[in-house]
């Protein structure tokens, strides 16, 4: 990876790659997230997605994309730490593969600029017909969280362990404060959003360092650059004396068992991979202890794994359980987190651990997106560590660092979907 | 190079090298400079094949077999599972089952080979006992109880269920946990020695590899197969549809929808097929595509969202569109998708549009190599259906606006539509 300055707080990240069919460039707009904006940045892209000065529908703009050779685009909100992200990413074909004397780089950074930079406004606003229709499927997006009965119980396991913060501020919005956004405010966040983020511009793909930076440069001509908000992330620390327990009924037939551990590890921590690996060894593969324990030995549930939030310091594990069988699930999570802490790991554990993490790491060279999200992570974290970096410090990782690690994990909150539907396989068809 | 054949398509710049292992197996390495290595073992054995002839015998199986076939044949005669001894050599491994193929994988950045040979090696060793028989229902029962509750799998199901009077596709993969209950080792070991015949299956190897170094692993773990050609029997399908509307209610935050569209073809060649293929994605592109009108007319009126999208399934024996999203009217997301329908029939398609959705077709079908993980995946789906994904480039240019236009005024009519809903609790 190459990195580079472009002007002040914008960063190009340069990786040059020949395996792909297609070039990648993701653009991330970096700022605090903050309840008062939060909901205003998730209603963003999906304004700026309704028309542009150059292309004023969703149809003109689709037709532009399919013109470009079906240059994919697609927008990402999302938080890390304390840190709200927009991400906007374009996928182009690279240009052997279309006729010659086409210069779709060009053209699809050209477009890519006028979606981003020249939205369609009227009266220093934001069209309100566009507004108001994307508040409501936003409204409606927020509302969909329920659907998903897993991502709906860790979300509210985390907003149980973090209540107050900035942490539980929903990228996603508020349904409350999206009701009451007007063109002109979210115009006015807009303009306030580029000139004091940051930006971290992503490329893999074929064209040589200089003349992408050059094209970046075209690209986001005339940014305004203003002071720049810092992000920073703060690491959880549980003030509990005893674990929260709480039990919300649905009408669903699986139970949803969220449990919400402080690691007291992040990614700003010099140590973090040894964290990292603990998290393998423990819940992170299909030889880890949970998946060998709790699915395998116990046929209590089809999934139960652990994920690592690596920003914010909390380990959660997830797993889908009948109803009768939480006290048995969670017995034996906690058990196996006590032998990890003890020190009781085989050394088949502790290689294969090490090996799948590893593997998973130089997987990433082979996908843009990935390889993308894995060093914007670390840069919000402030690290600026390789891929190559953390994989030889992997190598020197220790059972007794992963034992450590194991003893700085405290159980916090046990949040519980309990199912009401019978269970026994009834089917309402 | 031993037998090995080579294939090529010098305008999308891909290869494979493809051979007949002398076990009976048919094997395709398609090499790549990707650091990922990525194979795939399969066969085409799947939730439909649940009814079959072989050696005069005939054979049903409890619904959900082949996916729970897939479960236990991670489990090793030497008590190892097949998760750990790819760990050894840092793979990462999984497998699925769908409709009409069960395929096993991995993906790995260094010893391809000796994973590989995992892979060959417990795929063709069977070991299935009650005990752990006993304990897989547990593990797919909490499978099963998790698709329970997820809305847009029930959506789906129904919508297949409502299209079919009697064809498995109806079925939901993993069966019920009524049906689980009724596999034994027994039932278990017909449905494996009846498919899983290496003359039936299919390895394809992806990345930095030496198709002779595959053809070694081959060598040392397959043993010669005698070919077994079990006769699949399917119940005889109208026409028309089980039943036009299907409702299910589920704790959801609005409304789903998704209306399915029967295609009764069965085409005898894997090009007919994937030529049917392409002409039914670039009439649902058409019609419900991002850039038509339809889609601006719905998406400005509230009645969809972006979530809204349109896809065809394609399958050697049957086939169908879904046209799918959410909205807080699905029925009268319904009728205007119909009454759509109707207007095309009247005015005919813009070819403007047409050349447009060629291009994207085009462009996306490229796209399509980008990941050793994609292209081994959608290289042996189409292997199953006759087909060579290499192929395809040429299928998508050589489909006209009149096959589209022929296609379209014969197969979409309303006695082959249904509508299934998800309604909030």
């Amino acid at each position: 990876m190459k990195r580079t300055q472009l002007c002040d707080g914008v960063f190009l990240n340069y990786f040059s790659s020949d395996k792909f069919k297609t070039d990648y460039l993701d653009i991330n707009i970096i700022f605090p997230l903050k309840a008062q904006t939060a909901t205003l940045a998730a209603l963003l892209p999906q304004v700026l997605k309704r028309g542009s000065q150059k292309y004023p529908t969703m149809a003109d703009m689709t037709k532009r994309l399919d013109y470009l050779y079906s240059t994919g685009f697609a927008t990402n909100n999302f938080k890390r730490g304390e840190a709200q992200i927009l991400n906007f990413g374009v996928d182009f074909l690279r240009d052997s593969l279309v006729p010659a004397g086409t210069n779709l780089m060009s053209e699809v950074f050209d477009t890519l600029r006028d979606i981003i930079f020249f939205p369609l406004t009227e009266n220093g606003a934001f069209r309100a017909e566009y507004v108001e229709s994307e508040k409501k499927n936003l409204i409606d997006a927020i509302n969909a969280v329920i659907n998903n009965k897993n991502s709906y119980a860790m979300k509210k396991c985390h907003e149980a362990m973090c209540a107050g913060s900035d942490y539980a501020v929903n990228a996603g919005g508020d349904i409350e404060a999206a009701k009451t956004i007007t063109p002109a405010e979210l115009y006015d966040f807009y303009c306030n959003m580029l000139a004091h983020s940051s930006f971290e511009i992503f490329y893999t793909g074929m064209c040589d360092e200089a003349t992408l930076a050059e094209r970046v440069k075209a690209l986001i001509k005339g940014l305004p650059r203003k002071e720049i908000y810092p992000v920073s992330t703060q690491k959880f620390v549980s003030e509990r004396t005893e674990v929260q327990e709480i039990t919300e009924e649905m009408e669903v037939a699986q139970g949803k068992l969220i449990m919400g551990f402080s690691s007291d590890h992040t990614m700003c921590d010099e140590d973090y991979t040894a964290y990292a690996l603990f998290n393998e060894l423990y819940g992170g593969s299909p030889t880890s202890k949970l998946f060998e324990n709790v699915r395998e030995k116990l046929s209590l549930c089809y999934y139960c794994r652990s994920i690592p939030d690596a920003h914010k310091g909390i380990l959660t594990i997830a797993s889908g359980i009948e109803v009768e069988n939480k006290e048995k699930a969670c017995g034996e999570i906690l058990a196996q987190l006590r032998d990890t802490a003890d020190g009781k790991i085989s050394d088949e554990e502790f290689v294969s651990a090490k090996k799948s993490l590893i593997n998973g790491y130089r997987e990433l060279f082979d996908s843009g997106n990935n390889l993308h999200i894995w060093y914007l992570a670390r840069l919000i974290a402030g690290s600026t560590k390789t891929v190559e970096q953390v994989i030889a410090e992997i190598e020197n990782v220790t059972k007794q660092d992963i034992a450590r690690c194991a003893r700085s994990t405290k159980l916090d909150t046990v949040f519980f979907l309990k199912g009401t539907l019978n269970s026994g396989g009834e089917d309402d068809e | 190079m031993s037998n090995f054949v080579l294939k090529e398509n010098k305008a999308i710049d891909e290869k494979y090298y493809y051979t007949k292992h002398k076990s009976g197996l048919p094997v395709y390495v398609i090499p790549k400079n990707h650091g990922t290595g990525y194979a795939v073992f399969g066969t085409n054995f799947g939730s439909i094949d649940n009814r079959f002839s072989v050696d005069g015998r005939e054979i049903s199986l409890p619904d959900g077999i082949a996916h729970f076939l897939e479960h236990k044949l991670f489990e090793n005669e030497d008590g190892i599972d097949t998760f750990k001894k790819y760990a050894e050599y840092g793979a990462s491994a999984n497998a699925y089952t769908s409709s009409d193929k069960t395929v096993y994988l991995f993906s790995a950045t260094e010893n391809m080979s000796e994973s590989l040979e995992i892979l060959l090696d417990f795929v063709t060793h069977p070991y299935f006992t009650k005990e752990t028989v006993d304990k897989e229902q547990g593990i797919i029962g909490q499978e099963i109880r998790m698709y329970d509750d997820n809305p847009n799998w029930r959506l789906y199901f129904n919508m297949l269920t409502a299209l079919y009077h009697s064809h498995p596709a109806r079925i939901d993969t993993a069966g019920t946990v009524e049906t689980i209950a009724q596999i034994t080792p027994e039932t278990l070991y017909d449905a494996y020695n009846t498919f899983y015949n290496l003359n039936n299956m299919a390895l394809c190897v992806c990345g930095n590899i030496d198709p002779e170094e595959v053809l070694s692993v081959c060598d040392k773990v397959l043993k010669d197969a005698p070919e077994v050609s079990p006769e699949r029997i399917f119940p005889k399908e109208p026409e028309n549809v089980f039943q036009k509307e299907i409702t299910q209610k589920l704790s959801v935050s609005m409304p789903l929808f998704s209306v399915g569209v029967k295609d009764i073809h069965q085409p005898s060649t894997g090009k007919e097929l994937a030529k049917k293929q392409a002409e039914y994605e670039m009439i649902l592109e058409l019609l419900f595509g991002k850039a038509s009108p339809f889609y601006t007319r719905l998406y400005e009126a509230g009645l969809i969202n972006s979530a809204f999208s349109a896809g065809y399934e394609a399958h050697t024996n049957f086939g169908f569109c879904e046209v799918a999203g959410y909205s807080n009217d699905p029925d009268k997301v319904y009728s205007e998708m119909l009454a759509e329908i109707e207007k095309y029939k009247k005015s005919g398609f813009d070819p403007e549009d047409f050349e447009r959705i060629k291009r994207v077709f085009y462009a996306s079908n490229i796209r399509a190599f980008n990941s050793t993980d994609d292209i081994a995946n959608d290289f042996i789906a189409y292997i199953f259906r006759g087909f060579d994904m290499l192929d395809y480039p040429e299928v998508i240019s050589s489909v006209t606006l009149d096959d589209v236009t022929k296609r379209f005024n014969e197969d979409f009519t309303e006695e082959r539509i249904v509508l299934s809903k998800i309604l909030p609790l």
